[in-house]
């Protein structure tokens, strides 16, 4: 182990140059964070097994554009079979398939976002349980609170990091797969059918960003053991949505409709990814019969009810860890 | 060049608890000591003065800036280490001063450059590319000093640096605090460690209660006390202590040779020699008594207690 001399050599030497913004800071913390997490080689096999869910819709347009050929023949059975079971939508016996490109395509990434809620879970509870909670266990604040970070520096890096892997594994590879759908199904003709799918996909993943970051960031703020963390996410995110399939289950349509329909964090992002990729619609101004998609979509949720339980959820929790943030900042010297 | 620190009736409050009681307090720039027992208040005087703890009243300067309007850009050209570990787990030590440097707004090529500097200058040599978590206790207080001199400050507060280190490492911390003083980088070290305040320090602020007790140089608080003495002697003890009494000089303590005495009166020296004049004895020395460090906040502490 190396110690320092008695007899030391350097002296210390003045540094001549000049500090930047200190607004800027946040992207520091943003780096530090991404860094260290991805050192864990359980982190990078978790991202990299996000693509699966792009892979099977990459897989699902490919088909589609191939069934455009051979539809009505004994070789489209086995796809019919296959999509039917993926999008729960019974596309067979449908001659023109490519009109209902676009509304094939936002229902593939619909259930694709259902998937991809499961990489959320496990990214948020592997690199954002211990984002605050990690800082809080090593008595790390004052290295941040001692250097001109505010606490809305802090928590804008902190809630970075965590949507910088949520982004990984939702608006990455939603974008991939579509970009490599087009380019699989036909390039610019296929372009100008679902080019506003990518506006639909930026804002759905975008949304899983903002709600997931900003719920882990407060339940990180609460404690400085990440194990804590970790359960009190893998409950809030599990429990409701248990509960909300056993009120699906016993409760009549009208009240799975209501505020009842609304417990569950995945299912609320869920109703509002579905309502921003605009499938309703799309189904509905289709000559498709309604039956037909009725599976895939499941019971109409009013999204408003969804979306303004995602919102409180998100300000109660960009709140608290503000408050918590502050009064770490208040006490980091002396803690 | 200006005080480093002013504060002015400096008062903070947790609920009922006065944490700082009206501190009024000028420092010059140079290596102060900030002395005081658990409780004393130190700590919270340093997060007021980093503008993290926002002040119940009064108002306070450091280096010239408003710890209530210019927080940020106190802790531009302040550098703290604090007591506590506060590593980041996973960071390698030229990792973490690289960090520090970017929070405090460097760019990333003078960060890296700067951290290598630093590192250097606290004797780092190839650990530095090791977790900070594997670190001994006396590197890890070098890290800290390293990651609060990055930026280049103009103050630097010293939370205990040299808790937990061995006598060999106490020694590396205090020859770089001098030197930082040299520098031109002004120090508050905050220590329960006399002897370390003793070694650095040119200045000493002692706390209790929220309050500073007394203040000033050391040198000052050293100085010779005009009227006590230590007397090293060879002769008769009973017939020298009798004539000692005589004369009015008060024996104090006793032991093999050496007495320590209490004059009258300031200057009344020639007492004690009449007096082994008279009875033959030999005077090896007379001493005038040096108040220590310590004795000097035993006695604040005492005063404060009464008080």
């Amino acid at each position: 182990m190396t110690t320092a001399s008695t007899d030391r050599v350097h002296q210390y030497q003045r540094w001549q140059g000049t500090l930047g913004k200190t607004h800027w800071t946040w992207p520091a913390i943003v780096v530090s964070g991404i860094n260290l997490s991805l050192r864990h080689s359980k982190t990078r096999i978790l991202l990299l097994t996000s693509g699966m869910p792009a892979l099977t819709a990459v897989g699902v347009f490919y088909i589609t554009s191939l069934l455009e050929s051979v539809v009505g023949t004994e070789e489209a059975r086995g796809m019919y079979d296959f999509l039917n079971a993926l999008l729960h939508i019974d596309i067979r016996g449908i001659s023109q398939l490519a009109e209902f490109r676009d509304v094939l395509w936002r229902s593939t990434f619909l259930m694709m976002a259902r998937l991809q809620m499961i990489w959320v879970l496990i990214v948020v509870a592997r690199v954002g349980t211990g984002v605050i909670a990690n800082d809080l266990k090593a008595r790390a604040l004052p290295i941040y609170f001692a250097k001109p970070v505010t606490p809305a520096t802090y928590l804008l890096g902190k809630w970075a990091v965590v949507a910088f892997f949520v982004a990984l594994v939702t608006l990455v590879p939603s974008h991939a797969a579509f970009a490599l759908g087009i380019a699989l199904t036909g390039g610019p003709g296929t372009w100008a059918q679902v080019f506003t799918l990518a506006v639909d996909l930026t804002a759905s993943g975008a949304l899983v960003c903002v709600v997931s970051a900003a719920v882990i960031l407060a339940l990180s703020s609460i404690t400085s053991d990440q194990r804590y963390v970790t359960v009190a996410w893998v409950a809030i995110c599990l429990l409701p949505a248990f509960a909300q399939a056993i009120i699906s289950e016993s409760l009549p349509a009208d009240s799975r409709m209501g505020w009842l329909g609304c417990i569950s964090l995945r299912d609320d992002i869920v109703i509002v990814i579905e309502y921003l990729l605009r499938i309703r619609q799309g189904l509905a101004a289709t000559s498709m019969p309604a039956e037909r998609f009725a599976q895939a979509l499941g019971s109409p949720v009013d999204p408003s009810k969804a979306a303004l339980v995602l919102g409180a959820l998100t300000v109660a929790a960009i709140v608290f860890s503000w408050r918590r943030v502050v009064r770490f900042s208040r006490t980091a010297a002396t803690v | 060049m200006g005080a480093i620190l002013e504060c002015d009736r400096l008062t903070k409050r947790y609920g009922r608890i006065v944490a700082l009681k009206g501190i009024t307090l000028t420092l010059q720039p140079g290596i102060v000591g900030l002395l005081g027992p658990n409780g004393a208040g130190k700590s919270t005087l340093i997060s007021v003065l980093l503008g993290q703890t926002p002040v119940t009243s009064g108002t306070a300067t450091v280096l010239g800036l408003d710890i209530r309007r210019r927080q940020r850009a106190i802790r531009r050209r302040v550098g703290f280490v604090p007591e506590n570990d506060c590593l980041i787990p996973g960071m390698s030590g030229t990792g973490y001063v690289y960090f520090a440097g970017r929070l405090a707004g460097m760019s990333h090529a003078d960060a890296m450059q700067r951290a290598h500097e630093v590192l250097d200058y606290v004797g780092m040599e190839e650990a530095r590319y090791r977790p900070a978590e594997q670190y001994s206790a006396g590197m890890k207080q070098r890290l800290k000093l390293a990651q609060a001199l990055v930026h280049d400050p103009d103050l630097l507060f010293l939370d205990e640096p040299t808790n937990g280190m061995d006598p060999q490492g106490r020694q590396v911390m205090l020859s770089l605090i001098s030197d930082l003083g040299r520098a031109g980088i002004s120090v508050v070290l905050s220590s329960h460690l006399l002897p370390d305040v003793e070694r650095a320090c040119e200045r000493v602020v002692i706390m209790g209660g929220g309050e500073v007790l007394t203040e000033g140089h050391l040198e000052e608080m050293n100085k010779p006390h005009p009227t006590l003495y230590r007397v090293d002697f060879q002769g008769d003890t009973t017939s020298f202590q009798r004539r000692l009494t005589e004369r009015t000089v008060r024996v104090l303590e006793q032991s093999d040779g050496c007495f320590q005495i209490a004059l009258p009166e300031e200057g009344s020296q020639r007492l004690v020699f009449q007096a082994a004049q008279d009875t033959g004895t030999k005077l090896f020395g007379l001493h005038p008594k040096r108040s220590s460090l310590e004795e000097t906040f035993m006695a604040a502490i005492q005063r404060q207690q009464n008080a």
